[in-house]
């Protein structure tokens, strides 16, 4: 098993996802709440998230996670069961 | 289900058609914006589509590709024992469309003709009905029809969907033969997922009614009715990622092949992104996996023959090949297979003008 996934990483993860600087997000941005964020933009998610840490985020999991912290939790919740 | 196989029976001739009618996604229609057609065209890679007019079904694209390939093989007609028609797109709800077209085919009375209704894995489901049935000593040649016209069955006023299908038809042709070695198909279905990709509306569970027909508005703005299809993009997403890997290596293994022995894999062409996420997850090379969906958009059954006739003709015509095939969407339904093909017949495209 790879390090702890930090924050960090996902904050960086979703910077991606929403073609936005790292800078203009943190662990606290609600990202559905970004100008970007749309059903596409989930779609990179699943992908990249997938792709970054082998962790497939479940559609009626992924409704309920409202922060880049909380999505971050989830992927290191999931790399551990 | 266990990857089964089966020897000596072989792909030999293949065609497709499609409406003449081609839709650039780009051209604004409807109640997509620029903005909204340029996101679903950089996303999904589907930038052209050919649709047909309310005059044309599945068969008709369906007869063109068969009498264009039975016609340029010079086959003659009452060789074929078995025709089967994969498709969710009938003519009628009876009688099966399958034996109309061995009428309007002029194939002989005694062919064995039906319909299979699967969408986007029907390709490889038709092709191991069409060996299994050409394996039998008594079949000389099984005719496997794929047909769809997708674009009448989802709402083009759907913001998920609305730019997404396209119409076509396929023609294949097995026959027993020696060089064609060992195919390998694997078969999976998950029914619990059902509603991920479906049309509720006008089955004997929900039959046609004016409620069923009623145009309602959703959320986002979309427009559709219980009688036009629905699907979850996310949840589909999310099956593909989690199950399609694992049937390949499946697949993969029980062939004895490696992806670097596999000459091109040619799948189910509903999105390029998420096919796009496959191939890398599967450290396939970019040049092994061809596309046609910004051409014809999703074609459900007929993508994979659609993608071999209109990009991988000169290689099928030159050259003896291997090839991996997967299919997978609505059901939820998904297989993958691995053949030889020995130099085959690959028709030209023929386009309907209707």
């Amino acid at each position: 098993m790879a390090n702890e996934i930090s924050n960090d990483e996902l904050v960086a993860l979703m910077a991606e996802v929403l073609e936005c600087p790292k800078e203009e997000l943190s662990e606290n941005s609600k990202f559905r709440e970004h100008s970007a964020w749309d059903s596409l933009a989930h779609l990179s998610t699943v992908s990249l998230v997938d792709e970054a840490f082998g962790v497939v985020l479940r559609a009626e999991d992924f409704k309920a996670i409202q922060t880049i912290a909380e999505l971050a939790d989830y992927v290191r919740n999931a790399r551990r069961s | 289900m266990a990857v089964v196989s089966l020897e000596g029976v072989g792909v030999v001739g293949l065609a497709a058609a499609v409406p003449k009618n081609r839709i650039d996604n780009l051209v604004p229609a409807g109640i997509f914006t620029e903005e909204d057609a340029r996101a679903v065209v950089d996303k999904t890679g589907i930038r052209t589509r050919r649709v047909a007019p309310a005059s044309v079904c599945a068969s008709d694209l369906c007869h063109l590709a068969a009498d264009r390939l039975l016609n340029d093989m010079g086959i003659d007609r009452s060789t074929i024992d078995v025709l089967i028609f994969v498709s969710q797109t009938p003519d009628y709800r009876m009688p099966a469309t399958a034996v109309l077209l061995q009428h309007r085919l002029r194939l002989t009375r005694a062919t064995g003709a039906f319909d299979v209704n699967l969408g986007c894995s029907g390709f490889v489901y038709g092709l191991w009905m069409a060996s299994s049935f050409c394996a039998q000593p008594a079949v000389r040649r099984v005719l496997l029809l794929n047909g769809e016209t997708r674009t009448k069955a989802y709402s083009p006023r759907d913001k998920a969907t609305g730019l997404l299908f396209g119409d076509a038809g396929s023609a294949t042709l097995l026959e027993k033969c020696e060089g064609a070695g060992t195919s390998f198909f694997s078969f999976n279905s998950d029914g619990s997922r059902g509603d991920f990709i479906s049309i509720k509306g006008g089955g004997y569970r929900h039959p046609s009614s004016p409620e069923t027909l009623r145009e309602k508005t959703y959320e986002n703005g979309s427009v559709r009715s219980d009688e036009h299809g629905v699907m979850n993009g996310p949840g589909v997403f999310e099956f593909l990622i989690e199950e399609v890997p694992g049937d390949i290596r499946r697949i993969l293994t029980a062939s004895g092949a490696t992806i670097g022995e596999i000459d091109a894999f040619v799948f189910h062409q509903a999105n390029k992104f998420m096919n796009e996420h496959l191939r890398r997850k599967l450290r396939i090379p970019a040049e092994k996996m061809p596309y046609s969906l910004h051409e014809y958009g999703n074609t459900s059954s007929v993508s994979i023959p659609l993608t071999m006739v209109t990009q991988l003709g000169t290689m099928l015509r030159e050259r003896r090949n291997r090839l991996l095939l997967s299919g997978f969407g609505v059901g939820l339904s998904w297989g993958s297979a691995v053949l030889s093909t020995e130099r085959m017949h690959v028709s030209e495209l023929a386009e309907l003008d209707a």
